[in-house]
C-alpha cells in the first residue's frame, strides 16, 4: 500500500437544509458547511486544519467520522471507499479512526466514572473480554494521556476533574481503541492558555510514540505551527491553501492565509509584519459569494474575482492555493 | 381529612423535587452554552436542593408524613387497635360513637373503629397507588424514550397518540370503564394505570430530547456504541431523576383517582380504601368528625394542583 492513499478525501460536500427563505417560496436553501474539500492524509502525519469559526471544520471532522452523511464526494481509507457504510462496517472502522471533541465539559457523561468512560469503547467493541486485561489497557491509555497515576482518577466523576484533565480523559477514551487516525476538533479551544501547550505537547508525543496520524483542527494558526507537518487553511467550507508547515507559515500565497498570519502576535518586534485587518464579516454560508468566495473581504481582489471561481493552483509538489492572482 | 393532608403533602414533595430539578433540566437543554469550569455538578445541586428544602416547613413535614403512611400501611395489623375485617357482634350503642379514648376517630355505622379502618385503608390506597403508578410509569417511560430517542415517524405517531389520551378527561372515562367491567381491585389498578401515563410520556420525551443532543452522546456514537448501549448507559441515567419525580406525582394522582372512583361507588366492594370509607360515610349517614365536609373541597383542590403542576413544569 502506498503511503499516499492512507486517508483520501475527494470533492467532499455537506449541505445542510436551511429551510425555505419564505413560506411560499419553492426552492429551499442550503448551508454550504463543507463545499468541495479534497486532501489526503499520510500515515502518522499531522495536518493542522485552520479556519475561522463557522467555516465548516467540525462538520468536516464529523463527515470523516461517519457521524454525518456527506452530500457528495468520497472518503477512502487504506484504498477502501468508506463514504457510505452499514452499521457493522462503520463500527469496525471506529477502531481505526477516533475523535476528540471540542468541548471537554460537554463530552463526558456526568453520571459515569472515569473508569467507566474509558472502559466503554472496549466493552462496546468486545475487545479484551478478560476484565484484568481491560483494566490494563484502560490504565495504559490513561497514563499515555497523562493521567498519572491512573488509580487516582479511576473512580472519580467528570465534575471532579479540571478542564485539562477532562480533555485527557477524552483523549484516553479515544486512545484505548489504539486508533490509526485521531481527529482533534479544537481540543484546546475551551482550555486555559497554560494547559493548551500541555495538551498539544501530549498529542505531539502520541504521534511519535504511537505513530498516530492526527488532523488537528484549530482556529489559531499560531498554536500549531511547531508540530504539524502540513497546514490546510479553510475558508467558508473550502480549503483555500494547503502546504507543508514551512511553506504555509513562511511563504503564504493566499491573501486569506496572509491575513491570518499577519495578526499572530510575534515576540520579536523587528519581525513583526504589517497587520492585514480583513474588511467585513464572514459571509453567510447560505449565500456563498459568487466567483471567489473570499473576494468581498479580499484586500487585493481584482474585478475578475467577482465572477470567476479560482482553481487550485499548484505552487510546488506539496503546496497548493486557490487564488486568481496566482494564475500565471 | 388525613387523606387530604397526605395528598397535599405528597404534592408538595413532588413540587419541591420539581423545583430542584428544574434548573438541571434547563441546564441540560442549554447544555451547549452552559460551559466553563463552574459547570453545575450533581453533588452540588443536591446540596442546594437540600438547603432550600430543609428551610421549608411544609416540605419537611411532607417528608416526615410519607414514611409514616407507608409504615402504617405495612404494619397495619399491629398498629390498628381493632381488627377491621372482623364482623364482631356489636350493640346499638357502638355505632356512630363520637371520638373517645378507645375509638380515636369514633365508630361508623357498623360499629367499627374508624381509626383502624383508616389504617387498613392506607394499605389498599397505597397498593392501588403504587401498582397503577408502576404501570403508568413503565408505559409513559417507554413511549417517551422511544419517541424522544428515535424521533421521526415514530415520534409523531406516539405523540399524537399521547395527545389524544391527554385530551380525554381521565375520570369520566375511568368511571365508564370501571362501570362496564367488574369493579375489582385489579381492574381499578389497570384502568388507572393505563390512563395515567400521558404526562410521563411527555416529560420523558422532552428530557430524552435534551439529553440526546448533548455532546457525550455523540462521543459515545463516535466510540462505536449502538442505540441500545446509548439508551441504557447515557440516556436513562439522566432521565431517571425526572422519572422518579414523575413517579411520586403519579402515585399521588393514582391514590386520588382510586379515592374518587371508590367515593362514587365504583371501588372494589370487598376492600376498604380511603375513598370507600368516604363513600360509606357519605352514603350511610352522618360521618364522625364531619370528614366529608372537610375532605371534599380539599380533594378537588388537590386534583387541580396535581393536574397543573406537571403541566407547568413539564412544558
Ligand atoms: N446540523 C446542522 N444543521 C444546519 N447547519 C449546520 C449544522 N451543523 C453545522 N451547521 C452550519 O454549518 C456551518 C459550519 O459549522 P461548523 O460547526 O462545522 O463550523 P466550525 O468551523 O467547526 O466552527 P467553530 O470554530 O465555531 O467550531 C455553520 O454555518 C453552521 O451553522
Ligand atoms: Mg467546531
Amino acid at each position: 500500500m502506498s503511503k499516499e492513499n492512507f486517508l483520501e478525501v475527494r470533492g467532499l460536500k455537506k449541505y445542510f437544509d436551511a429551510g425555505r427563505p419564505a413560506l411560499f417560496s419553492r426552492e429551499s436553501r442550503f448551508v454550504h458547511a463543507v463545499d468541495d474539500v479534497s486532501f489526503n492524509l499520510r500515515r502518522s502525519e499531522v495536518i493542522a486544519l485552520v479556519g475561522e469559526s463557522g467555516c465548516g471544520k467540525s462538520t468536516l471532522s464529523l463527515l470523516l467520522m461517519g457521524l454525518e452523511e456527506p452530500t457528495e464526494g468520497t472518503i477512502s481509507f487504506e484504498g477502501r471507499d468508506i463514504t457510505h457504510l452499514n452499521d457493522k462496517e462503520r463500527k469496525g472502522l471506529r477502531r481505526k479512526i477516533q475523535m476528540i471533541f471540542q468541548d471537554p465539559y460537554e463530552s463526558l457523561n456526568p453520571t459515569q466514572t472515569i473508569e467507566e468512560i474509558i472502559n466503554e469503547p472496549l466493552l462496546v467493541h468486545g475487545i479484551a473480554p478478560d476484565k484484568s486485561e481491560r483494566d490494563e489497557r484502560v490504565k495504559k491509555a490513561m497514563e499515555d494521556a497523562g493521567l498519572k497515576p491512573a488509580e487516582v482518577y479511576l473512580y472519580r466523576f467528570p465534575h471532579e476533574l479540571s478542564g485539562g484533565q477532562r480533555q485527557r480523559v477524552v483523549i484516553a477514551a479515544a486512545l484505548v481503541l489504539e486508533p490509526e487516525i485521531l481527529l482533534a476538533d479544537e481540543p484546546v479551544s475551551m482550555l486555559d492558555v497554560s494547559i493548551r501547550a500541555e495538551i498539544i505537547n501530549l498529542l505531539a508525543e502520541l504521534r511519535i510514540t504511537r505513530q498516530i496520524a492526527v488532523i488537528f483542527i484549530t482556529h489559531d494558526l499560531g498554536s500549531v505551527g511547531f508540530f504539524a507537518d502540513r497546514v490546510a487553511v479553510m475558508y467558508l467550507g473550502r480549503i483555500v491553501e494547503i502546504g507543508t508547515m514551512l511553506e504555509v507559515l513562511e511563504k503564504p500565497q493566499h491573501p486569506y492565509t496572509k491575513a491570518l498570519l499577519s495578526v499572530i502576535p510575534v515576540p520579536n518586534p523587528r519581525l513583526r509584519r504589517e497587520r492585514i485587518i480583513l474588511q467585513g464579516e464572514t459571509p453567510n454560508p447560505i449565500d456563498v459569494p459568487s466567483g471567489c468566495r473570499f473576494h468581498p473581504r479580499c484586500p487585493v481582489a481584482i474585478s475578475t474575482c467577482k465572477h470567476s471561481d479560482p482553481p487550485s493552483i499548484t505552487l510546488s509538489k506539496t503546496h497548493q492555493a486557490s487564488c486568481l492572482l496566482l494564475v500565471k | 381529612m388525613l387523606i387530604a393532608v397526605a395528598v397535599i403533602f405528597a404534592n408538595l414533595l413532588a413540587d419541591l423535587t420539581y423545583n430542584y430539578l428544574d434548573p438541571r433540566v434547563n441546564g441540560v437543554a442549554n447544555g451547549e452554552h452552559n460551559t466553563g469550569p463552574n459547570h453545575k455538578t450533581n453533588g452540588c445541586s443536591f446540596l442546594e436542593f437540600w438547603q432550600t428544602f430543609s428551610k421549608t416547613v411544609s416540605a419537611l413535614s411532607a417528608l416526615a408524613c410519607l414514611p409514616v403512611i407507608i409504615f402504617l400501611a405495612i404494619f397495619a395489623p399491629w398498629i390498628a387497635p381493632y381488627d377491621s375485617s372482623s364482623s364482631a357482634v356489636f350493640q346499638v350503642g357502638d355505632i356512630y360513637n363520637p371520638p373517645s379514648a378507645s375509638h380515636w376517630f369514633g365508630t361508623d355505622d357498623a360499629g367499627q373503629d374508624v381509626f383502624s379502618n383508616f389504617i387498613f385503608g392506607a394499605r389498599i390506597s397505597l397498593i392501588v397507588g403504587f401498582f397503577a403508578a408502576f404501570i403508568s410509569i413503565i408505559i409513559g417511560g417507554v413511549l417517551g424514550l422511544v419517541a424522544g430517542f428515535f424521533g421521526g415517524r415514530w415520534e409523531n405517531f406516539i405523540m399524537r397518540f399521547t395527545d389524544i389520551f391527554l385530551v380525554i378527561p381521565d375520570l369520566p372515562l375511568m368511571v365508564v370503564i370501571v362501570a362496564l367491567t367488574k369493579p375489582s381491585l385489579l381492574n381499578i389498578i389497570f384502568v388507572i394505570g393505563l390512563l395515567g401515563w400521558t404526562t410521563t410520556a411527555r416529560v420523558v420525551r422532552s428530557q430524552t430530547l435534551a439529553v440526546k443532543s448533548r455532546k457525550f452522546v455523540l462521543r459515545a456514537r463516535a466510540v462505536g456504541a449502538g442505540n441500545g448501549h446509548i439508551i441504557s448507559r447515557h440516556i436513562l441515567p439522566l432521565v431517571m431523576p425526572i422519572l422518579v419525580v414523575q413517579a411520586v406525582l403519579v402515585v399521588s394522582l393514582a391514590i386520588l383517582n382510586e379515592s374518587a372512583l371508590s367515593f362514587i361507588g365504583l371501588g372494589d366492594p370487598t376492600t376498604l380504601s380511603w375513598g370507600q370509607m368516604l363513600n360509606y360515610a357519605f352514603g350511610r349517614g352522618p360521618c364522625p368528625l364531619g370528614m366529608v365536609g372537610v375532605v371534599l373541597p380539599r380533594d378537588r383542590h388537590c386534583m387541580g394542583g396535581v393536574g397543573v403542576d406537571p403541566a407547568r413544569a413539564g412544558a
